[in-house]
């Protein structure tokens, strides 16, 4: 599988990198960082589909605004801002549990 | 023993680690809880990763960034720095309930000090919610902490000096910045010059900064603005227009312009959740938003309970420095640790400073006034509140029934139900009240912050405290 | 100096039902004076309708008084004594009942006329059985009321398991009281608030009650933060507050206090649950915006409306083990609502003996959201002096004085 590509970077990666996948794509990311440079790093930009089927970005990058919502390690409704990686995390984006798992019997 | 036990400061940025340096020169000790990785907020945080580098940050602001670590650094055998550890609440007296790397701990005190700093104002336009669009202090963490460009093509609209000074930032990050929107008219910033010359070392920043922009013939416009952001299923173009002296756009004047990401800045709100939740009485400010009742030792309603910072009214940086270290030598001052006469003399000092930073500061605040014309930009359908998709007309329609208070509005509409407790959209939704002529208080005009702070995990639940067995 | 018919003290959910239905039938001038205080009960609730199993004693009943199952766990082998169900008088179970069924024409009738949804919603409330002991405890319950046998339905676990999939595997099954349906508590205030203000009923929101006025035993009105308020009769729905405007009637006490309820609410959720749940732990209501209410403690704190880790967990701890997947999910908020509770649970409605212009409309403790319906029709009937839908006797603040 091929790495994914990160473009936005402003400074090389010096520090300690390590895989993580994201949506099952494996991209290098650094000791330190958050998973949401990670994804910016790729140029990710639609990251997060909200409780309202709303599909956000990165926002206020602080932990205030709840738009940049990814499932990490199989635990929704992570802050990718705030969430800093480990080596082999499992991010997924756009995931949201009222699309998966078929939950619930319907639409509330 | 009064005297050893650590006073607990809730945020590690400027005037935190002011306040908690300034308890080490006493020999006082203090934990300091910090909700990020690294001390400096959201300010001087800097890099996450280790990197060689930062070219792309001047001067002025590495030299502070080391300023506070050097600070904290003098000062870690008295400090206890808890990284990555939220305050969730207060849980009984004199206690507050943690989340320390997702577990559960408390941490009682008998002076605590509140340093949560500021989150910036959402203003909803059609299409805000469009990946791309981001706040000013977004794109600013991303380019300092995250080390990456937010976009490829960018534009900066919002009000006051971080807009030069992101432009300049992400232009030596490797950005393309196309045009830098300031709302305020041209004349009205010369009207301030009296206040901006109490700091001149600052504006000559500010002087070289739009010498910078010039020089690489990044487009400044004055008395500007967005109208609106566009694109299929992420940002793609914005719409700016000349705002008059409401900041009303001039619709008949529009700009379209192709980008994939903006800063938007037009202002911030003190971040003060905890505060309210420990009971400090607050006041209503224009600048800040609500922002506790203090007095000149940054002392609350609330016992031995001080606010300093951005948390207690937007001053900056330096003024939260000069905050900080105020407490502090008002909590030294009270454990005998100080003469009262050295103490005061300390005192002086650093309120003498802090008043001429605060006269600056004025001017700046009256340059980038917010004004009612923003409160125009959203239309019927615009989604106010992102938790929970509450649109324009649905508060219109509320305020049009006779809701007169914040509190009724979120019951009839649901802004600030969703998750992020109302942080978000409860800013405009005041504004919209204000202009309603519905004038509110401390009690009306606030979307009462609730116990967990954060959202946090049914399996903490589980957990059993060390107290509780 | 403005002149009314009625004013109404309070506007929660008794205060806004009253003025709803004054201004719906009849002509007179209403006037409601409301402010909200932290606390205040009816944008704290659950907003349940439960009529039979409140009076049976499950929802917050349950949790209080504890079924054996429970005391037997937590006494660890200990001699406990049998714990009966607690069941509330039948004057009550009148109230309550009558209250209920007048809930789906109240529903229609304010989204068409008035444009106003509080989200009715049919559930029906299921109390959870997890062992012999639990069992027990039910069919006490249901010997208990015979003659609402056919209000009631036995679950085993695969019936169960088949209407509440997300409820644990774990429990033997259920007693469904299948009239226990739920509503939006903060939109049925806005709603009947909303509806009155159409109605043409004069709203003083915001608004701060300084002092009864009197002229010897006539309550000649209000003065308020907004001036001099004159009536014929005074209506007093001030909740867990009713104390001050009672003394400042009628120079006597009436033992109406706060009790202390947390909840907890998790974040928007998919549709989980189909019923309402009481379970010996907690009561868990799935609300029509998708987020989980679990509630609730009892609580003796005066005024006090802080969350305590202590109950919160507890909660918790019982939410989880009903619904286990609670366990991969947030909780969002919690927040406590203060009941306006009386010695015997009976809410204490109507005249006082003695003095003119005067009328309770308080201490309705676990139920004001289920019984404002019941309690807005009564004050109009009593208003215009027509006879009204139920004994008003058992509920008279008189029952307290007899004792003193």
């Amino acid at each position: 599988m091929t790495t994914a590509t990160r473009t936005k970077d402003i400074t090389p990666l010096d520090s300690i990198q390590f895989e993580v996948l994201i949506d099952d794509t494996p991209v290098t990311a650094c000791e330190g960082e958050t998973v949401l440079s990670v994804l910016q790093a790729t140029n990710m930009k639609r990251i997060s589909e909200n409780d309202r089927q709303v599909v956000t970005g990165a926002y206020c990058s602080m932990g205030v605004c709840h738009c940049c919502h990814v499932k990490v390690n199989k635990q929704h409704k992570q802050r990718a801002c705030q969430t800093l990686v480990q080596p082999n995390m499992q991010i997924e984006t756009l995931s949201n549990r009222f699309k998966e798992e078929g939950l619930g019997n319907g639409e509330i | 023993m009064v005297k050893s036990n650590p006073v607990v400061i809730v945020g590690g940025g400027p005037s935190g680690t002011a306040a908690a340096a300034m308890l080490g020169k006493y020999q006082i000790p203090s934990i300091i809880v910090e909700e990020a990785p690294k001390i400096g907020g959201v300010i001087y945080r800097g890099p996450l990763r280790k990197t060689a580098s930062v070219p792309h940050l001047d001067d002025n602001l590495q030299r502070a960034m080391s300023a506070l670590r050097t600070r904290y650094e003098n000062n870690r055998h008295l400090i206890d720095l808890k990284l990555q550890t939220r305050v969730l609440g207060p849980e009984g007296k004199q206690q507050l309930l943690l989340s320390e790397n997702g577990e559960l701990t408390t941490q009682g005190y008998n002076e605590l000090i509140l340093a949560t700093g500021c989150h910036e104002r959402s203003v909803p336009f059609p299409g805000w919610q469009l990946p791309g669009v981001m706040l000013l202090g977004g794109v600013q963490l991303q380019i300092k902490s995250g080390l990456v460009k937010p976009g490829a093509k960018m534009a900066i609209v919002g009000t006051g000096p971080l807009l030069p000074l992101v432009a300049c930032q992400l232009h030596k990050a490797g950005v393309n910045v196309v045009g830098v929107f300031e709302a305020s008219s041209f004349n009205k910033l010369a009207k301030e010059a009296v206040a901006l010359l109490n700091k001149p070392k600052l504006t000559l920043s500010g002087l070289s900064m739009m010498g910078y922009l010039k020089k690489h013939r990044i487009p400044f416009y004055y008395g500007h603005g967005i109208v609106n952001a566009q694109g299929s299923e992420k940002l793609e173009r914005i719409t700016v227009a000349p705002y008059d002296e409401q900041w009303q756009a001039d619709h008949r004047h529009t700009q379209t312009i192709d980008v994939d990401a903006i800063g938007v800045g037009y202002g911030f709100v003190a971040r003060t959740q905890l505060a309210m939740l420990l009971g400090v009485e607050h006041k209503y400010t224009k600048v800040s938003g609500y922002v506790p009742k203090l007095d000149s030792n940054f002392l609350s309603n609330q016992e031995n309970l001080y606010v300093v910072g951005d948390s207690s009214g937007l001053l900056g940086a330096d003024a939260a420095i000069c905050e900080g270290q105020i407490a502090a030598i008002d909590i030294a001052l009270q454990r005998g640790a100080v003469t009262t006469s050295v103490a005061l003399k300390e005192k002086r000092k650093v309120m003498r400073k802090h008043a001429r930073i605060a006269r600056f500061r004025f001017g700046f605040d009256r340059f980038s006034e917010r004004q009612d014309g923003l409160l125009n930009l959203a239309q019927d359908d615009t989604v106010v509140c992102r938790c929970e998709q509450a649109t324009k007309k649905q508060l219109d329609d509320a305020i049009e029934q006779g809701v007169k208070d914040l509190t009724t509005l979120k019951m009839r509409t649901r802004i600030g139900m969703g998750d992020c407790q109302g942080k978000t959209c409860s800013s405009y939704a005041l504004d919209l009240l204000h202009k309603a002529g519905h004038q509110q208080n401390s009690k009306t005009g606030v979307i009462k912050p609730r116990f967990p702070l954060d959202p946090i995990p049914f399996t903490f639940m589980e957990e059993i405290l060390d107290e509780q067995i | 100096m403005s002149k009314y018919d009625v004013i109404i003290a309070g506007g929660g959910a008794i205060g806004a039902a009253c003025a709803y239905f004054l201004s719906r039938d009849t002509e007179l001038k209403v006037a409601l004076v409301d402010i909200k205080k932290p606390g205040n009960a009816s944008r704290a609730s659950a907003g349940g309708l439960w009529a039979i199993g409140e009076s049976v004693g499950l929802g917050c009943g349950v949790i209080f008084f504890k079924t054996l199952s429970k005391l037997q766990s937590e006494a660890q082998g200990e001699e406990i004594p049998t714990m009966r169900p607690h069941q509330l008088p039948d004057c009550f179970f009148e109230l309550a009942l009558k209250s209920n069924a007048m809930y789906p024409d109240l529903y229609e009738e304010l989204r068409t006329k008035h444009n106003v949804d509080f989200k009715f919603e049919r559930t029906g409330l299921k109390f959870i059985m997890y062992n012999r002991d639990d069992e027990l405890y039910a069919d006490q319950i249901v010997s208990g009321i015979p003659h609402l046998s056919d209000q009631i339905r036995w679950l085993n676990a695969e019936q169960l398991k088949a209407e509440e999939p997300y409820v644990t595997p774990d429990a033997i099954g259920a007693i469904d009281f299948k009239c226990d349906h739920q509503v939006n508590p903060y939109r049925l205030v806005e709603a009947y608030t909303e509806a009155a203000r159409q109605n043409g009923v004069e709203l003083f929101l915001h608004t701060e009650i300084e002092q009864v006025i009197r002229e010897g035993n006539k309550v000649l009105g209000l003065k308020t933060a907004a001036g001099e308020l004159r009536c014929d009769t005074v209506i007093n729905a001030t909740g867990a507050w009713a104390n001050t405007i009672f003394k400042q009637a009628t120079d006597l006490d009436m033992p109406v206090y706060p009790v202390k309820g947390q909840i907890v609410l998790s974040e928007r959720m998919p549709k989980i649950l189909n019923g309402c749940i009481s379970t010996s732990d907690c009561y868990i209501a799935q609300k029509d915006n998708g987020e989980v209410l679990i509630g609730s403690s009892t609580e003796e704190k005066g005024f006090d409306t802080t969350n305590s880790l202590d109950k919160i967990q507890e909660l918790s701890r019982g939410a989880m083990k009903c619904l286990p997947i609670l366990n991969e999910s947030n909780i969002k908020r919690c927040w406590a609502g203060l009941r306006p509770g009386t010695p015997d649970e009976l809410p204490i409605l109507g005249k006082v003996p003695g003095i003119e212009g005067y009328l309770n409309a308080c201490g309705h403790f676990r139920t004001g959201i289920l019984t404002s319906a019941i309690t807005g029709k009564l004050m109009t009937e009593l208003v215009t002096g027509q006879p009204t839908s139920l004994d008003l006797t058992p509920f008279s603040v008189t029952r307290f004085f007899d004792k003193a």
